[in-house]
């Protein structure tokens, strides 16, 4: 499944109205702020018992997965095309069984919830909460419209980090390493995305400029913004992937990239790539296969680090001083 | 005092006083008079905003008179943490908005609850992590206790 997918979901008091544009969509926020209610109107609506006045608008079929393990395991397995909703009171939800079968479907996903789903590589643009904005258009319908929980923030004041961190040593490391050289900023890994609020609150004396893989790092992303509160001076950077980057700098030049790179939800299928990070990873290797830039994310190819590519991707970070 | 045991990825906790759906117990275990308590209509009024008119009838802004059952998850959770004070609740059904009534609730009973995310706690607050056993007085110290506690992937 691609594209962005549009949801309307109304009753005679209330509408919801979400926009879907990746596998995965998690739903937070406080209590009492309509998410368990949307989850209720849609599951009626999917038995035939909400009646007139209720509807669900949607070019797929939207269902709530819902119930012991192993029904809604194999249930899942046999769906495609298909919007799924899951609420927070659903212990299938937390397993591993259920991460698997999430990863290998083609289906999208609605996960309301708020504790981390660590085994899912959901983005931190992906995950919102509902607003009640007041009356739809002089009807007596409340309107609960999605809000990112993370939305870009805009960078007024130049960013002077003392440590550049990575998520681990890959590629990415290797180019931003490059970048610091002879600078007075360190480049430091936090040895996998989980730590990177650690390593932050370990340090929170230190001005950290930490870069991590978007595209990936929602579960972490609660955490780590909190973490950043303990620390002023740092700053968290959430580029799609380290690929995405390199794509986007103009090093590489293929016919309908910048198409791709525009509304990358109309090129990805969700069945073959559970992240747009592995999207991004398999589109660069493919592109530069048998070419002096061919890509490998384990070891940055040396042909990155020229003077001239560090700077178009030095073009790319926020306004930083090094 | 507030009790936390923080609870990280596939595996839940084990204790026949754990109530992993606060929803669901509510449904089947309130009792009417539960809704005399000033205290549980003071929560239900700050968090859904709701108007307690009897155990039968609340008056919800957005759905209209409503029974108890209808009330958010959040509210639940709260209502069994200060009524049934020996049940280990599942916090993760609160959002931040319960996290005053939480600390509220934790300076009249000795409560414990199981925490699966960062709840904002506004400080001054004094919290038992049970992971670690320590004492908690500061915001920082309670990020720093929940980064410790391993994430589990069985």
């Amino acid at each position: 499944m691609k594209g962005k997918i549009r949801i309307i979901v109304s009753t005679k008091r209330l509408r919801y109205d979400l926009t879907l544009r990746r596998n995965i969509t998690i739903i937070q926020g406080n209590s009492a702020s309509g998410k368990t209610t949307l989850i209720q109107i849609i599951a009626d609506y999917q038995s035939g018992k909400a009646g007139p006045g209720t509807e669900v608008q949607c070019d797929r079929k939207c269902i709530v997965l819902s119930g012991d393990s192993d029904n809604a395991i194999t249930l899942l397995k046999s769906l495609s095309n298909t919007i799924i909703f899951v609420d927070e009171q659903e212990k299938f939800l937390y397993s591993k069984a259920f991460a698997e079968a999430v990863l290998n479907s083609g289906c999208y996903f609605v996960f309301i919830v708020r504790d981390a789903l660590n085994m899912l590589p959901y983005s931190v643009n992906e995950i919102y909460y509902f607003k009640n904005s007041g009356y739809y258009q002089n009807t007596k319908q409340i309107y609960n419209s999605m809000h990112q929980v993370y939305p870009e923030m805009n960078q007024s004041e130049k960013i002077a980090p003392s440590i550049i961190l990575t998520e681990d040593s890959n590629a990415g490391h290797e180019m931003y390493k490059a970048i610091c050289k002879d600078k007075n900023t360190a480049c430091d890994t936090a040895n996998g995305k989980s730590n990177i609020a650690k390593y932050i609150l370990n340090n929170s004396e230190k001005n950290i400029f930490a870069i991590v893989d978007g595209a990936a790092f929602g579960a972490d992303m609660q955490s780590t913004m909190h973490a950043l509160k303990t620390s002023p001076g740092s700053y968290l950077w959430t580029p799609e992937s380290f690929e995405y980057l390199i794509l986007h700098s103009n090093i590489i030049h293929a016919e309908g990239l910048n198409e791709i790179l525009k509304e990358p939800e109309n090129f990805i299928e969700s069945s073959m790539y559970c992240s747009w990070e592995r999207f991004f990873t398999r589109l660069l290797e493919d592109l530069t296969k048998n070419t002096i830039y061919s890509y490998n994310k384990g070891k940055l190819n040396p042909n990155y680090l020229t003077k001239g590519n560090i700077t178009k991707i030095k073009k790319l970070l926020p306004k930083i001083t090094l | 005092m507030l009790n936390i045991i923080f609870n990280r990825g596939t595996k839940d906790i084990e204790n026949k006083n754990y109530v992993f759906s606060p929803d669901t117990y509510f449904k089947y275990n309130y009792e009417n008079e539960w809704f005399d308590d000033e205290l549980v209509k003071k929560i239900i009024w700050d968090v859904d905003g709701s108007t307690v008119e009897s155990a039968h009838s609340i008056d919800s802004p957005v759905l209209g008179i409503i029974a108890p059952e209808r009330l958010s998850g959040g509210v639940k959770a709260l209502i069994i943490m200060y009524k049934e004070p020996d049940l280990i609740v599942n916090a993760s059904a609160c959002g931040d908005n319960c996290a005053k009534w939480i600390l509220n609730i934790g300076n009249i009973l000795d409560i414990t609850i199981r925490l699966g995310y960062e709840m904002e706690f506004e400080e001054p607050f004094d919290i038992c992590i049970k992971n670690s056993g320590n004492i908690i007085h500061t915001y920082a110290e309670f990020l720093k206790e929940f980064q410790e506690v391993e994430i589990f992937e069985g």
